[in-house]
């Protein structure tokens, strides 16, 4: 049965247009982003490695589509929340609102089985979005800009050789990947709870954002439960970059991520097994 | 006659918060019939399909289908079809997408699919998405899902509520052609038409409360129904109640009315002359009851 039913959820968001905003956007933008870096390539390479060229002596440009890449993820992973966000967010308060799980949850299935099937869906969806969000930008950034080694700041400049990059861009996808899963899970355990698609964005954006906050003030309290929170971890993908890759951190994302997931999702079954749909 | 117990719903109650919503409602369903739950908007009609249907979840009392409790086991949905008040798809899939989703919900033939579209005279449309659908051609949508699993108990929520007087003729002779194919069907709604011609069995709700339980044939023709107007209904509704003839359906402070299996004088001679009787009128029209 569960078989059946994640199928159906495929089947819903696959006929639907607003799962393809965030992939119509990231298609559009990546290609513009790649465009302008390499338009004011010089300006970029002389603004990153400006005081650098006082002591070092650079041969050949540092600018090439790994570095393009790694640039527009730092840039556009903050906002990733929002184009993750948007299946989770109205995978059961549009069922609520439209009045569908008169029919939907009046066969004979259970309703955390329907839940699981939600889960799996936005899971999926959030992994697809993602992986498209950092191979489209890698495809696309050493079409234009070729491939070369990557320069990253990391205690100092660091050069990271060709042949581990697609590594080090793996291990990004993959802790980025948990951190967006986390931030989806709390915007799914908000729409089992909300009548309309929009409060599970408006307050997951809300969370991440207060937590993004958190992490850049400078107050002892705040770096005391900095390490807690998932919404700390969203730059952590960087640390796929640095030498040697600290697993320690990855590992903390890893626990912190899975346990907030699991707070979420718990709160999920909990409100949505409970819940009298009478909508 | 004893009813056979296909469906008993034994003393079934729900609470909103402080406000019942449905107060110990007690009745039972024979198999193969054709039952109407009547009752005004607010009633407690739809929060009794939705306790059938699995969507409200904490209730008190229990329903039982051919003597098995429903909070044991779900085949009364797996037995059941519903249509629960409008007809809700996914609007930006076709009919037929909407049908071949629900059968895999129960393991069904997608064969049946076109099958059951057929029935309701919307193979034609089946390809059209149901936005596109009128709310009548909804209406049919949503027979056709609740049949789909080829079920033995149907309940349908308003099933005419919103369509044309042409669309409800439609709608009538699809119900009993379904019962003809031996489906009890439980049909709630508050045009009272559609009960006397449909239906073998009323049941009515008011303010959640179960406030008649009859037959059609018993309700129009072998028990009449009175309306007491007096100044003082207190004294009144004591010695009416405690007379075995006479079953009260409703009282507020200005009149009774009374279901009364004596004739009208031996009424009057029960009524105490303290209670100051202003008129009697008999109403053998069920609307009385969404007053």
């Amino acid at each position: 049965m569960i078989y059946h039913l994640i199928t159906n959820e495929f089947f819903k968001i696959i006929f639907r247009k607003r799962t393809y905003i965030g992939f119509l956007l990231i298609f559009i933008l990546i290609p513009f982003i790649v465009w302008a870096i390499d338009d004011g390539g010089t300006a970029l390479e002389k603004a990153i490695y400006g005081q650098l060229s006082d002591s070092f002596f650079f041969v050949g440009s540092l600018l090439n589509g790994y570095l393009a890449s790694y640039l527009i993820l730092a840039i556009l992973i903050n906002h990733m929340p929002f184009l993750s966000t948007i299946v989770a967010a109205d995978i059961f308060s549009a069922e609520y609102s439209n009045s569908t799980f008169r029919f939907y949850l009046t066969r004979p299935v259970s309703r955390g089985a329907v839940l699981l099937s939600k889960i799996v869906l936005v899971i999926c969806y959030t992994t697809i979005l993602l992986g498209f969000f950092f191979g489209y930008s890698l495809l696309i950034s050493t079409l234009w800009l070729g491939t070369g080694e990557l320069a990253v700041f990391d205690k100092g400049i660091l050069f990271l050789p060709e042949n581990e990059i697609i590594y080090r861009f793996t291990i990004a996808y993959l802790a980025s990947n948990i951190v967006m899963i986390t931030i989806s899970c709390l915007c799914l355990f908000i729409s089992t709870i909300s009548r309309n698609s929009v409060t599970p964005i408006i307050i997951t954006i809300s969370v991440v954002f207060i937590g993004t906050a958190i992490s850049l003030i400078p107050i002892d309290f705040f770096d005391r439960i900095n390490p807690y929170l998932f919404t700390g971890y969203i730059n952590s993908f960087l640390v796929a970059f640095n030498d040697p890759i600290p697993w320690g951190h990855i590992r903390d994302l890893l626990a912190i991520c899975i346990m907030w997931s699991g707070v979420f999702l718990t709160l999920s079954f909990y409100f949505f097994l409970n819940r009298d749909i009478i909508d | 006659m004893k009813r056979a117990e296909f469906i008993h719903f034994d003393n079934v109650s729900k609470y909103f918060g402080n406000n019942a919503a449905l107060t110990k409602v007690d009745f039972k369903i024979r198999k193969n019939s054709i039952v109407g739950l009547l009752g005004p908007n607010g009633s407690g009609k739809s929060t009794l399909m939705r306790i059938l249907s699995g969507l409200i979840i904490s209730w008190d009392g229990d329903i039982y289908l051919e003597g098995q409790s429903i909070r044991k086991s779900n085949t009364i949905l797996k037995r059941s079809g519903f249509l629960i008040e409008d007809p809700s798809f996914y609007e930006y899939l076709t009919a037929q997408q909407n049908l071949i989703m629900f059968s895999r919900l129960t393991n069904t033939d997608p064969m049946n699919v076109n099958k059951v579209l057929k029935k309701v005279d919307l193979f034609e449309e089946k390809d059209k998405k149901v936005s596109d659908y009128s709310y009548g051609m909804k209406q049919r949508l949503g027979i056709a899902q609740a049949i789909l699993h080829n079920p033995d108990i149907l309940f349908f929520d308003e099933p005419n509520n919103g369509l044309d007087p042409i669309g409800i003729s439609t709608m009538n002779k699809t119900i009993d052609n379904l019962n003809k194919e031996g489906k009890t069907i439980f049909i709630s709604t508050h045009i009272l038409e559609d009960v006397k011609e449909l239906c073998s069995h009323v049941i009515v709700l008011r303010d959640g409360k179960l406030v008649l339980d009859e037959s059609i044939e018993g309700l129009i023709e072998n028990e009449d129904i009175y309306i007491i107007k007096l100044n003082n209904t207190k004294i009144a509704l004591d010695k009416l109640k405690s007379h075995s003839g006479v079953k009260v359906v409703d009282s507020n402070d200005k009149k009774i009315t009374v279901k009364a299996a004596i004739n009208i004088y031996d009424l009057i001679s029960i009524i105490p002359s303290e209670s100051q009787l202003n008129s009697i009128s008999k109403d053998p029209n069920i609307s009385r009851l969404f007053r």
